[in-house]
């Protein structure tokens, strides 16, 4: 589902983010990607989710090389994936429901699918009675669980999240953290960016350990 | 379908969030195509002045005297067959004369020709150049046609002013390129006012753009209403500027006509007609498109979201 092989990032000034990364993800596996802040955690989340192409070596995702993908084939990888971010990137005017129904309104779907789609995932995120509130109105916790909606409404099969309980207390990182592991339970792939060592021994889930730009598998 | 209701989005959003800075864009537009479509104006009512001068223009060709009917017809066909002319008139030397003295009787009541006096007047044609000819590149054609009609042998003279129609070819061309320069001006202006109305919503909608990266939009999804909005504050702009002329036009006119009586001097004007009305929102509403256009290249470059 996931392949690193060789990869190499290196930005102006001969700064080596990443070096010669292998790695291989399964499909329906929940994998937590560590390390302390600087290592390349972001560097590696952009190019797993195309918002970025490595300096050489090659990444397969969902079939897709994409590093090879040219500007007018992005946005079609990017409605095969769900990407969540730790300030949550929710569009101020528009309201829960909206926000939630935008990856599949970008992708032309009809106005009454999108609106059973949108009402399932608030569903499946206890948000349901919120739909026409702003994300002004919400708390924190909330708001990434309405981004987690956003993520998952068009099914996708790889969700990618970096840093979702960077900005949340520890009571509703765990429950953020609840939601994404019951979403990997219906077969959805998730890759989780953390720094939060504490939660990944508790969780006992695969995971990548990144330090100076090298990637190990933790056993 | 989905552009427009993506427009109607954005154009919502653009006039009530930023209501102030559209009316502003607006009202700087409308001037410039205010100016746009009075110079149109004046244009048309100045062609259409010299053409009225232009249509008492005649090309008189003199022919040898005693020349035959038959050379005569020759060299009528030679005029009608070069297809610069709308009216081609044989004036033969009994009509030359009555002509002469109808004018000179107007002039001198006291003037009268001996009946028993040779007539001095030769055979002529009198001609009337097509309109469309009325250009710098008509009189050069004429200037051509009429030296190649001197080498006819039954062909005495061509008259037709040429110093004054090299002058009036040289005025025409200069007042045609002098409006035309100030329009591409006024044009290129609305372009950059335009360009930076647009820029100033895309940097207020940075973050809905960004979002709209992520989930997957494409280009066109992005663009497209930034596009349109250009389209609209355009031809929205050249619309009211169509009828502010008008009232401007009406005005001038008015004025003109009671100070000034210039429409007693056998010059009509009139206002732009129907299809450059139409011609200048269309105008406007591209003008608008390309302005939006050329700010919006760097905008979703497929990898600009979290780069940028």
């Amino acid at each position: 589902m996931i392949s690193f092989s060789h990869v190499y990032k290196t930005y102006p000034g001969a700064n080596h983010a990443l070096v010669d990364v292998n790695l291989n993800i399964d499909r329906g596996d929940f994998i937590f990607l560590t390390g302390p802040s600087g290592a390349g955690k972001t560097t590696f989340f952009k190019l797993l989710s195309g918002f970025d192409k490595p300096t050489s070596g090659n990444i397969k995702v969902l079939g897709d090389h994409v590093n090879a993908l040219s500007s007018s084939a992005i946005p079609s990888f990017r409605k095969k994936i769900g990407v969540i971010y730790q300030d949550f990137k929710l569009i101020d005017d528009k309201s829960v429901i909206e926000n939630v129904s935008l990856p599949l309104k970008v992708q032309g779907a009809k106005e009454k699918y999108i609106q059973k789609r949108a009402e399932e995932v608030l569903d499946q995120v206890s948000l349901s009675h919120k739909h026409r509130a702003f994300p002004v109105q919400l708390s924190g916790g909330e708001q990434q669980r309405v981004a987690i909606a956003r993520a998952l409404i068009h099914h996708p099969s790889l969700l990618i999240a970096d840093e979702p309980t960077g900005n949340l207390d520890p009571s509703l990182a765990e429950e953020i953290m609840g939601l994404l592991e019951k979403v990997n339970a219906q077969g959805t792939t998730v890759f989780v960016a953390t720094h939060d060592l504490e939660m990944v021994k508790r969780k006992k889930k695969k995971q990548v350990q990144i330090s100076a730009g090298v990637v190990n598998a933790v056993p | 379908m989905q552009y427009l209701r993506l427009f109607f989005q954005q154009l919502y959003y653009s006039w009530t969030k930023k209501l102030s800075l559209q009316l502003t864009t607006v009202m700087v537009l409308t001037g410039s195509f205010l100016a746009v479509g009075l110079t149109l104006t004046a244009l048309q009512n100045f062609y259409k002045a010299v053409n009225t001068v232009s249509d008492k223009f005649e090309v008189s060709v003199y022919l040898e005297d005693n020349s035959e009917d038959e050379k005569a017809s020759k060299v009528k066909k030679i005029i009608e067959s070069s297809g610069l002319f709308s009216e081609v008139r044989f004036i033969d030397k009994e009509q030359a004369l009555n002509d002469f003295k109808t004018k000179m009787k107007s002039h001198i009541p006291s003037f009268i020709l001996e009946e028993k006096e040779v007539n001095p007047l030769p055979s002529s044609f009198s001609l009337k150049m097509k309109k469309e000819l009325n250009t710098k590149a008509g009189f050069e054609q004429l200037n051509r046609f009429a030296s190649s009609l001197l080498t006819e042998t039954q062909v005495d003279d061509v008259s037709y002013g040429q110093a004054w129609m090299e002058k009036y070819a040289s005025f025409l061309q200069t007042y045609k390129t002098l409006s035309f320069g100030f329009i591409l001006f006024l044009l290129a202006s609305v372009i950059l006012i335009i360009g930076n109305s647009i820029k100033s919503s895309i940097s207020q909608r940075r973050k809905e753009i960004e979002v709209l990266e992520l989930v997957g939009a494409t280009k066109a999804y992005i663009r497209m209403p930034f596009i349109l909005e250009g389209a609209f504050l355009g031809f929205l702009s050249a619309s009211i500027s169509i009828l502010l002329s008008y009232f401007v036009y009406v005005s001038i006119v008015t004025t003109a006509k009671q100070n000034m009586g210039l429409l007693a001097a056998d010059i009509s004007v009139s206002f732009l007609n129907a299809p450059l009305c139409a011609l200048m929102c269309f105008l406007g509403a591209i003008v608008g498109a390309m302005g939006a256009a050329i700010c919006i290249q760097r905008l979703n470059t497929g990898w600009a979201a979290v780069n940028e």
